[in-house]
């Protein structure tokens, strides 16, 4: 602006106030007389500042065009992914029946567990009874499913040979053993891992050993000849498979946890109060892990992963206080253990002297520390506890072993019977409450003293996993050598338990499964702002795979395995971050957001659209006149009717041209350093025409030298 | 006995007493069908509670006293922390504007601090948004998500939702920035109802125009109750004269004054609860939704919400180790007198305990987790606690520092 090619300072403002009020947005030709030459007819203004009339409607028009490119990135950016999900594979699995899987059981006999035949029938081996006995099973067990309406089915089938590497999992084994009981019925059991009756040298030992989780039906050589053996065995062998092997699995129970591959047991020794003394400092946690809980899970590893994490606090406070009352009668049961603690001294054995004498001042006990059962459900104070590390997000089941500050021992549950200090938290835990036999300044715990309290934490497991007890047709492992006492303790998780334990997690997989697909394929289909994305659909399509495969398989842990994959893949997608997708907009938000966006817009384009249409419909009219021989009108001085840089000299009269000539000299000297570029040649004739012509140049003088104030 | 009830209710409706023999009826048939009559058998294992306070600035500051008060109460009914998602912009208690620094009261009279030790914020700040809230309901989470901001609740959970903020016609503002609607949580909650993520589902909402954040509800078992009807504004209750602004909200100080009223052991039902509402006291007219619930108000304890642990199962005798197979109090060592004792008895002294039968457990892949750090650090000498210590500290300081952490109350240039 500061070039010294400008002209008088008046014209210059009078040039850019002009520039200002109109479209800003129309370049000057390039090709106009301006840049080329002077100007040498009165129309050479209008073609300078006004682009050609094709030019301007390209323009106009460059702007929808740009928001019709525009839609597909828009459409694309706004739209939901929604992929279709193999909705009528669904559907079938809806309806499908549950699968159910069938094992095959074992039956195996010593040779010298059935009675010889009488001299002259021809000798049977034992595969030849087996298949006899197994027949009997079969038929009573089928009987039994018909009768009294309960409604069963055999999921299993009875094979008579099979070794190695393809032996079914599942074994009965009837074994002559000189340790079992001479009396009927039968006691069969199942062989836990260590070496049973079998592995004592003798003629027990038919292949040198029972494998473990056999279920074995001993029978004493004495019961070998008895007339009716085979009925006995009928029976105990239909017993035991009816409760090892139901025809349905039981239900889960609403304190178990719900299947997850990976479960955390945490150990936690809680003190009250260490700061009041007599507290334990140590416990033998590994070690009474080992005895305690070691058989019952690494037998589920094919089910469950677990972790364990142990810790010990030594301030763990109760939030309530217990109350000091007396001791609710204890009842017989003590008074039998006292006897029979008493018993047990007299003949000699080691301890019972000791535990007589705790149970007898046990009873004596007339006032202890109750905990009611409103305080049980708030004994675990997980303000001020923390009872797990929280590092991963398996569920979590905690067993508790809480010691009593001295101020509040004996603590007691005061609940009915003499039932132990110990109760279950449905999906939580458990809770053991340890008071210390005796005063000392602290205590270690080693694994005796853990045994009571362990093993109430693994009777806890049980409920809080939903395994399968014992049946009570099928009877504790005796100890390796008839000698030893039995231990007392549960036995371990055997093959049938697992077999058991799969089927239900099996149904209870494929049902969560199924749920949830038919979940997420109704959801999809209700909520329309969900995402269905890729990552979503494959695990879908994964889990309905799965599932499909699954009702095929008749191999309870091969069908586990797809049913927890199944039912992984199925969650996996429910929970999937990108099906939360977008929120809920309604019409009116979508409103709110684009009218402010394109109205102001959407004005000017509308309206120089509309201003196009008319001149065009105009321009139609005077040609069409003039074709009809008709002398041109003189053209309108209205702003909207515009001079186009095509129209022929004769469209104006000759007092407009002669101005516009004057202008466009003008503007051609004024405009060398551009600032004249944009000029809308509408506005400038309007401004001459409607102006007192009397000075071609004092015109423009004196119009804009008014309104030079606010340009400037 | 049966037979005897039906002569009495022959000899009953021979003297024409009609509507007697239909109670008499009525209690048989009861009786023959046992106890599912009564409806009261729980299904449910655990109470979870989602606590919203969705404003922020010192101005809301009752919002945070309303969440906070509720939160108290749950707590006070026994309801663990573990389960309680709170979701609270958390800047009034330290805003440089309290009077009273760490310090949140819901009375005038401030007589009990809500704030004050053991509050867990589990969303606070900026994590209060719309997304992460819907993400809760959902579950739908980012793998890495703690435990703590996960609402982990299942078939066999009643689940509670408290919410307060600014809100209007089918809207609740979170924190001046975005807006959830009553779409969004219908359909949240329809999620959550697909997936069975709750048993029952108790909504309270305290905003304005709140009766209309659950009209667009469309799930089973879902009783929701607001604090006014549509066109009609919650008010604030009172101020406290220092603080210099209202402290606590109308509708959820009556409600948290009749719960206060409640024990863990109470018996009142949400029927009850319900019966407490007075628009005159409360200055709106509160609504309740029970249509999409199968059971009715007067069927459900507000304890089996607002409640900790829903039943314990006392072991049974059986299950108790015969006395005589324990080692009574043999295995009880002095603590003091092992560590004199020395190596030779019988291992009890050594760090490690004695080599037992059975496979060393380390070999097991299915039992891990032995010598992990957690228990090193819990049971651990002073080395890992020091180490800890350190680590901590080391956090400590460069929250401190870094001038990217937004911490309520500091201010920074």
């Amino acid at each position: 602006m500061s070039s010294s090619a400008v002209p008088p300072e008046s014209g210059r403002i009078a040039v850019a106030e002009v520039a200002t009020t109109a479209s800003p947005a129309t370049p000057a030709d390039p090709k106009s007389p301006r840049t080329t030459g002077g100007i040498q007819t009165p129309l050479d203004p209008t073609r300078i500042v006004n682009p050609s009339r094709r030019r301007r409607v390209l323009i106009l028009l460059s702007f929808p065009l740009f928001f019709l490119l525009g839609v597909p990135f828009w459409w694309w950016s706004t739209s939901i992914e929604r992929l279709s999900l193999p909705v009528e594979r669904i559907a079938a699995l809806e309806s499908a029946p549950v699968t159910t899987v069938r094992s095959t059981i074992l039956l195996t006999s010593a040779p010298d567990a059935y009675p010889p035949p009488p001299p002259g029938v021809p000798s049977y081996g034992p595969r030849q009874v087996c298949e006899a006995l197994g027949d009997s099973v079969i038929k009573s067990t089928e009987a039994y499913y018909k009768q009294g309406g309960r409604l069963g089915t055999r999921w299993w089938d009875m094979v008579y040979e099979g070794g190695g590497r393809d032996a079914p999992a599942l074994h009965v084994h009837l074994l002559r053993s000189e340790y079992a009981s001479t009396d009927f019925p039968l006691k069969p059991y199942v062989q836990t891992p260590h070496l049973g009756l079998a592995g004592i040298p003798g003629p027990g030992g038919a292949a040198g050993g029972v494998k473990a989780g056999t279920l074995v039906i001993p029978i004493h050589p004495k019961q070998v000849g008895d007339r009716y053996l085979r009925e006995h065995l009928k029976l105990a062998i239909t017993d035991s498979i009816l409760g090892l092997y139901p025809s349905e699995p039981p239900e889960i129970p609403l304190r178990a946890i719900k299947y997850s591959p990976n479960v955390t047991l945490s150990f936690v020794l809680l003190n009250e109060d260490a700061a009041e003394g007599e507290y334990v400092q140590g416990w033998d946690i590994e070690a009474a892990i080992r005895e305690h809980f070691t058989p019952h899970l690494e037998p589920l590893r094919p089910i469950f992963n677990f972790t364990i994490e142990s810790q010990m606090l030594y301030h763990a406070p109760l939030s309530f206080e217990p109350t000091w009352t007396d001791v609710a009668s204890q009842g017989e049961d003590v008074k039998l253990q006292i006897e029979s603690a008493l018993g047990e001294a007299e003949k000699g054995k080691e301890g019972a002297e000791e535990v007589a004498k705790a149970l007898i001042e046990e009873d004596k006990r007339e006032k202890a520390w109750m905990v009611d059962e409103e305080m049980m459900k708030v004994f675990v104070n997980s303000e001020r506890w923390t009872l797990d590390s929280g590092i991963s997000q398996n569920p979590v089941l905690r067993f508790l072993l809480f010691i009593p500050s001295p101020s509040h021992r004996p603590l007691l549950l005061s609940a009915p019977s003499s039932s132990p200090p110990s109760f279950l938290l449905p999906q939580f835990g458990s809770v053991v409450i340890l008071n210390p036999p005796s005063s000392a300044p602290t205590y270690h715990l080693t694994p005796p003293a853990l045994k009571s309290s362990f093993h109430l934490f693994t009777s806890h497991l049980y409920s809080l996993l939903a395994l399968p007890g014992t049946p009570p047709k099928v009877y504790p492992c005796p100890p390796p050598d008839p000698r030893m006492e039995p231990s007392g303790l549960r036995d371990g998780l055997n093959r049938w338990q697992l077999e058991s334990v799969a089927r239900q997690r099996m149904r209870e997989n494929e049902d969560e499964a199924r749920k949830t697909l038919v979940g997420i394929g109704r959801l999809v289909k209700k909520i329309k702002e969900m995402q269905v994305g890729e990552e979503v659909r494959g695990r879908v399509v994964g889990a309905v795979d799965r599932l499909e495969k699954m009702a095929k398989t008749r191999d309870p842990l091969e069908a586990f395995v797809l049913s927890r994959d199944a039912v992984a893949l199925a969650n996996e997608a429910f929970f999937h971050p990108s099906m939360m997708g977008l929120l809920y907009f309604p019409n009116e938000h979508k409103f709110a957001v684009y009218t402010p966006l394109f109205a102001p817009i959407a004005v000017p384009i509308l309206v120089g659209m509309l201003k196009e249409l008319v001149a065009w419909v105009r321009r139609r009219k005077l040609r069409a006149k003039r074709r009809a021989g008709q002398p041109a009108q003189p053209a309108p001085t209205d702003p909207t009717a515009e001079e186009p840089a095509g129209m022929e000299p004769g469209g104006l009269t000759h007092s407009a041209a002669d101005k516009l000539a004057g202008i466009g000299a003008y503007v051609s000297e004024s405009s060398e350093e551009g600032s004249a570029r944009g000029v809308d040649v509408v506005g400038l004739a309007d401004l001459v025409i409607v102006g007192p012509a009397t000075d071609r140049r004092g015109t423009l003088r004196a119009r804009p030298s008014r309104a030079a104030q606010p340009a400037s | 006995m049966r037979f005897a009830a039906s002569l009495w209710g022959l000899a009953l409706l021979l003297a024409q007493l009609g509507l007697v023999l239909a109670n008499q009826v009525h209690q048989q048939v009861n009786d023959l069908f046992g106890h599912n009559g009564s409806g009261s058998a729980t299904t449910h294992t655990n109470n979870w509670a989602v606590l919203v306070c969705s404003s922020r600035y010192w101005f809301n500051y009752r919002h945070m006293a309303n969440t906070l008060a509720m939160y108290r109460t749950l707590k006070r009914l026994g309801m663990p922390d573990s389960n309680i998602i709170l979701m609270l912009a958390d800047d009034v208690a330290c805003s440089a504007r309290n009077p009273f620094p760490a310090t949140v009261y819901a009375n005038s009279g401030r007589q009990m601090d809500l704030y004050g030790d053991a509050v867990e914020v589990d969303y606070r700040g900026y994590e209060v948004t719309v997304e992460s809230f819907l993400r809760l309901l959902t579950g739908r989470h980012a793998p890495h998500t703690p435990p703590s901001k996960r609402l982990l609740s299942d078939a066999s959970s009643n689940v509670f939702i408290y919410m307060t903020g600014h809100g209007g016609n089918e809207f609740l503002k979170f924190q001046d920035n975005e807006e959830v609607s009553a779409f969004d949580i219908a359909d949240a909650i329809e999620q959550m109802s697909e997936k069975r993520r709750f048993n029952k589902l108790l909504f309270v909402i305290d905003t304005c125009q709140a009766n209309t954040m659950y009209s667009k509800f469309y799930s089973p078992n879902v009783i929701s109750t607001g604090s006014s009807a549509i066109g009609e504004s919650s008010y604030s209750h009172h101020n406290d004269v220092d603080l210099g602004t209202a402290v606590i909200d109308s509708y959820t100080h009556y409600i948290l004054q009749y719960l206060e009223t409640l024990g863990k052991t109470s018996r009142a039902t949400l029927q009850d609860f319900f019966n407490t509402y007075d628009p005159a006291r409360i200055h709106s007219h509160p609504g309740i939704s029970t249509e999409l619930s199968p059971t009715q108000p007067d069927g459900i304890l507000v304890t089996d919400f607002f409640g900790g642990v829903v039943s314990v199962e006392v072991t049974p005798k059986a299950d108790e180790l015969d006395p005589l197979r324990t080692a009574g109090s043999a295995g009880w060592v002095s603590g003091r007198r092992r560590g004199a004792r020395g190596i030779g008895e019988g291992g009890q002294s050594s760090p490690s305990p004695s080599p037992m039968k059975g496979p060393p457990m380390r070999r097991t892949e299915g039992v891990r987790g032995w010598a992990n750090p957690t228990e090193r650090q819990t049971e651990g000498g002073w080395v890992g606690n020091a180490a800890l210590s350190a680590v901590l500290l080391g956090i400590g300081g460069y929250l401190l520092i870094d001038p990217r952490t937004d911490r309520p109350g500091i201010k920074r240039e």
